[in-house]
Order: structure tokens, then C-alpha cells, then sequence
């Protein structure tokens, strides 16, 4: 049992299936952004 | 053993503090652990120390017991070596020549019934002469993006301005267009609605309701704050106008809908703003700063110790909403830590002048509705079809790898940041300085929000 150091979300960026680059996900400027690009609030459409 | 001596910390981790928790973001990975006092010194004196172990272990010995810096050595390293810390990955380049359009912004009026002092727009003109869009020109533009979308199945058409309800009959007709070509094509719209609510009156309110549209509703917050700068054409504020619109607009909700407003210089209290919008029970907001080099009202340097200082108190905000039971989608802390997008899309950015365009009422081209009326960037026209790939290969190229800000350790949540807002500050390559550290503000406050639902009760 750790006690220095949690891990509370675990690498998620490099997993399979996560580099698809199928953009089907919602364009950024397209929702309430027309002034100050995100992309990290994106929702994957395949999940 | 321990070899970290090469690592670039500034690149690969972010620790911080943030209310009673250490914060340690792996940049490569996404990865999130939690840190006790003694690891998260730990991590600081590795990073400071250039990655020496003995010399940051030796440091702590006087503040902490032995066993229990070997303790958290050890668990760093567990961290280290399972893949989830100090990963090592160099920023992908993503191929977006072949690429198709899926998302058009159609500036349906250049015109507009207010006057918002803040407006990038130019009240709604884009500084070009005041237009309408035409059916004619709004189904070629249609059509346009059903030609330039390739194999793609899902695309997405925003109604902005100026105000687009200015020509409510064109959307109406436009729709129903669209409905048709889906049936002859197996492609999908998407539809949004972006309006300062004037025009929102019940037949309008149905259509967004019959038609699956989603709606972006402008509000600033307060009356007070709503009324210094979104101003009637006679000069008075709209407030009072507006608000009833977007309540009744709610009554029947619509597939999706944000109210959004935006903070200026003049409210920099503005998670006051946040409040009094979801005192109105709105729960889905978003609140972004007022942009522009030569705008007066923008955010400044100066003003970032308050504006940071503020996106803090907005966070406490969130948080006691949630503890309360209701969960508020403030759109720029919606990060789902687990299922956010690809690699691919986060080096990439918003898709501007590549995947996402913007029209004009004449049917113009450009690299997305910010950069409308900029000669240098005019990409070509609906009517002809044809694009300036010149052009284009500007937005391909301005990727994050080719950026300074691939160093960064908030790259892979911005993309880059904003074409548009680097270029009106002077370089399309480099970001804006007084937006990243908002962003990157942002982006604590909203990682902080979501772990707090995965740590385990007590």
C-alpha cells in the first residue's frame, strides 16, 4: 500500500486505440469557444 | 541507478499545489498522482536538481526521517518504471494534408442588432461591409462541405454573426436543405445557434427544439456587468431583454445549449458572474475573457494576479455546486481526464483553416470566424469550391511540434492555443502570452476538479 504517492488517473494518453485521429470528435469553436482555443475538454467519440 | 540526470522536467512533469492536494501531471502520459508533503518536495528538489538523486534525497534528511524519504524514493521510482512518471515522448507530427473539412462557421449576418463593446467582430461587421447571406449562398456553402468532407459522416454547421437570426428565414430554408442532402449523401449535420437572444422568440425556440439544434446563448452574468457592454443599438443594455428568452428557451430544452458570456477588464470579479448564472440555474456555462490586441477591454498582463486569483474563487464555486449535487459543465473546466481525445487531435489544436472553416454572407473563405476580413488569409469561395492550399499549409504547419510552446507542460490540453489570438498579437507561431497563463489556470483548477472524483471515500 503506498502512502507517499497515489496514482488517481493512470496514463491514458499513449493506451490503445487512443491514436486514431478519426475527428469525429467535436470541432473546438463550434460550441461555446470563439475566443480561447481548448481541445483537452474534447469528449473521444469512441468511448 | 535512478538515471533521470537527462530528463526535461520542465517538459515532462507539472507539480503543483492546489488547496489541501499535491499535484503531479506526467505531461506524456496524462497520468495523475496524488503527492504527500515529502514526495512532492521530493519531486521538486529532482526537478531543481537536474534529476540527482543523492543530492535531493540528502536535502530532505533533515526535515524528514530516513525510512520514510527511502519510503517515497521508492515509491517514485515504482512510479518511474511502471510507466506512469518521467515519460519520455517526443511530440508527435500528425499528417494533415489529406485531411477534410467537417465543420463550417457560417457568418450568416454581418450586421448586427447590438453594439457590444468588446465584440471582435467590429458590431458584428468583421470591418467589412455590413451583409446578409443568402439561401442561395448558404446551400453552396452546403454543398461545399459535403464536397470538401471526404469520408466523413458527421459534420457540424454553426449559425454566427453578427447576430445569425438577422436571416431566420435563410436557417429555417437552409435546414431543411440540409435535412435532404443527408438523405442523397448518409451524412449528418450538426447544428448550432450562436445569438445574442433578441430574436430568440417562441418560433424560433420551437425550431431549435424540432431541429435538434444546440444553442449558445450570450450572457455576461450580473445585470450590472451584462449592461456596461452589450448595448442595444439605442445604447441601453439588454438584460432585461434577454434573460427572459434564454429562460424560456430552457423550459424546452434543447439538445445542448451553453450560456456564455464574456469577462472584460471592467469585471474582473467575474466569478461573480458565474454565480449569478447558475443562481438562474443554468448549468451549462462558459465565461471567456475579451480578446483583441487593440481592445481595450482585453485581459492584460496586468491584470493577471486578480484574473488568477479569480478563476480560483470560480473553481471553490464549482466545487460547492457539486457538493451540493449539481454537477455544472463550465466549458472550459469539462475535462473528463479519462476519456478525453486522441493524441492526434491535442497535438493538432482546433482544426482551423483545415478541418474547420469560416463564411462570409458573400461566401468567403477563411481559416475559422476570427480571421474574417483578413485579406492575407482569405482561403477562396463557396461559389467555386476551390481552396488556397497556401494558406491551408500555414494552419497544417502551425502545429504544436513546430511551436515553442512544445515544451509546455499544459500542450497536450491548449493544442497550441489559438491560431487567431497568436496572430493579432503578432506571430501565428507564438501564443499569447497573457491567454496561456489563463489557460494554463484553467487547466489546474479543472484537473483539480476532476480528481477529486476518482480519490477513494475518505
Amino acid at each position: 500500500m503506498k502512502k507517499h504517492l497515489v496514482t488517481v488517473v493512470k496514463p491514458v494518453l499513449f493506451r490503445d486505440g487512443q491514436e486514431t485521429n478519426c475527428r469525429e470528435c467535436a470541432t473546438s469553436c463550434q460550441s461555446a469557444c470563439k475566443t480561447s482555443c481548448t481541445v483537452g475538454n474534447q469528449h473521444c467519440k469512441k468511448h | 541507478m535512478r538515471g533521470l540526470r537527462e530528463y526535461d522536467f520542465a517538459a515532462g512533469i507539472h507539480l503543483y499545489r492546489y488547496k489541501e492536494q499535491n499535484i503531479l501531471l506526467d505531461v506524456n502520459t496524462g497520468a495523475i498522482h496524488l503527492l504527500d508533503e515529502l514526495a512532492y518536495h521530493l519531486v521538486e528538489k529532482l526537478a531543481v536538481l537536474q534529476g540527482d538523486w543523492e543530492r535531493a534525497l540528502a536535502e530532505l534528511e533533515a526535515e524528514f526521517p530516513a525510512e520514510e524519504i527511502a519510503e517515497a524514493a521508492q515509491e517514485i521510482e515504482d512510479a518511474w518504471r511502471n510507466g506512469s512518471l518521467f515519460s519520455e515522448f517526443a511530440v508527435p507530427v500528425v499528417e494533415l494534408s489529406r485531411l477534410s473539412v467537417k465543420a463550417l462557421c457560417l457568418n450568416m449576418a454581418h450586421s448586427c442588432n447590438m453594439k457590444c463593446s468588446y465584440c471582435f467582430a467590429s458590431q458584428g461587421n468583421f470591418g467589412l461591409r455590413p451583409a446578409l447571406m443568402s439561401l442561395e449562398t448558404a446551400q453552396k456553402a452546403l454543398d461545399f462541405l459535403l464536397e470538401q468532407s471526404g469520408e466523413r459522416q458527421n459534420l457540424e454547421v454553426d449559425f454566427f454573426g453578427g447576430e445569425p437570426l438577422l436571416v431566420f428565414p435563410v436557417i429555417k430554408d437552409l435546414v431543411a436543405y440540409a435535412r435532404e442532402r443527408e438523405k442523397e449523401t448518409g451524412k449528418r449535420f450538426s447544428f448550432t445557434l450562436t445569438t445574442n437572444c433578441l430574436l430568440l422568440n417562441e418560433e424560433v425556440q420551437d425550431f431549435v427544439i424540432d431541429h435538434g439544434i444546440g444553442v449558445i446563448m450570450s450572457l455576461d452574468g450580473r445585470k450590472e456587468t451584462h449592461d456596461r457592454h452589450r448595448l442595444l443599438n439605442n445604447g441601453q443594455g439588454s438584460y432585461e431583454l434577454v434573460l427572459p428568452k434564454i429562460q424560456e428557451m430552457l423550459t424546452k430544452e434543447p439538445v445542448s445549449y451553453y450560456v456564455r458570456g464574456t469577462f472584460t477588464r471592467d469585471n474582473l470579479d467575474f466569478s461573480e458572474d458565474l454565480r449569478h448564472m447558475l443562481e438562474l440555474g443554468f448549468t451549462c456555462v462558459s465565461l471567456e475573457p475579451a480578446v483583441g490586441a487593440d481592445n481595450p477591454l482585453a485581459i492584460s498582463r496586468d491584470d493577471l494576479p486578480r484574473v488568477l486569483k479569480e478563476y480560483d474563487r470560480l473553481t471553490d464555486i464549482l466545487l460547492e455546486y457539486r457538493e451540493s449535487g449539481q454537477d455544472i459543465h463550465f466549458f472550459h473546466y469539462n475535462l473528463d481526464l479519462q476519456k478525453g481525445p486522441c493524441l492526434a487531435k491535442r497535438v493538432t489544436g482546433c482544426g482551423a483553416g483545415i478541418e474547420y472553416l469560416a463564411v462570409t454572407p458573400e461566401g468567403d473563405l477563411y481559416p475559422c470566424h476570427q480571421f474574417v476580413g483578413e485579406a492575407r488569409f482569405y482561403m477562396g469561395n463557396v461559389e467555386n469550391g476551390e481552396i488556397d492550399y497556401a494558406v491551408r499549409r500555414v494552419f497544417e504547419e502551425n502545429q504544436l511540434v513546430n511551436k515553442e510552446c512544445r515544451r509546455c507542460w499544459a500542450r497536450y490540453f491548449c493544442g497550441g492555443g489559438c491560431h487567431a489570438g497568436a496572430y493579432f498579437q503578432g506571430d501565428i507561431s507564438k501564443p499569447h502570452a497573457v491567454s496561456c497563463t489563463m489557460h494554463k489556470k484553467r487547466i489546474e483548477g479543472a484537473i483539480y476538479l476532476d480528481l477529486l472524483k476518482h480519490l477513494p471515500p475518505g
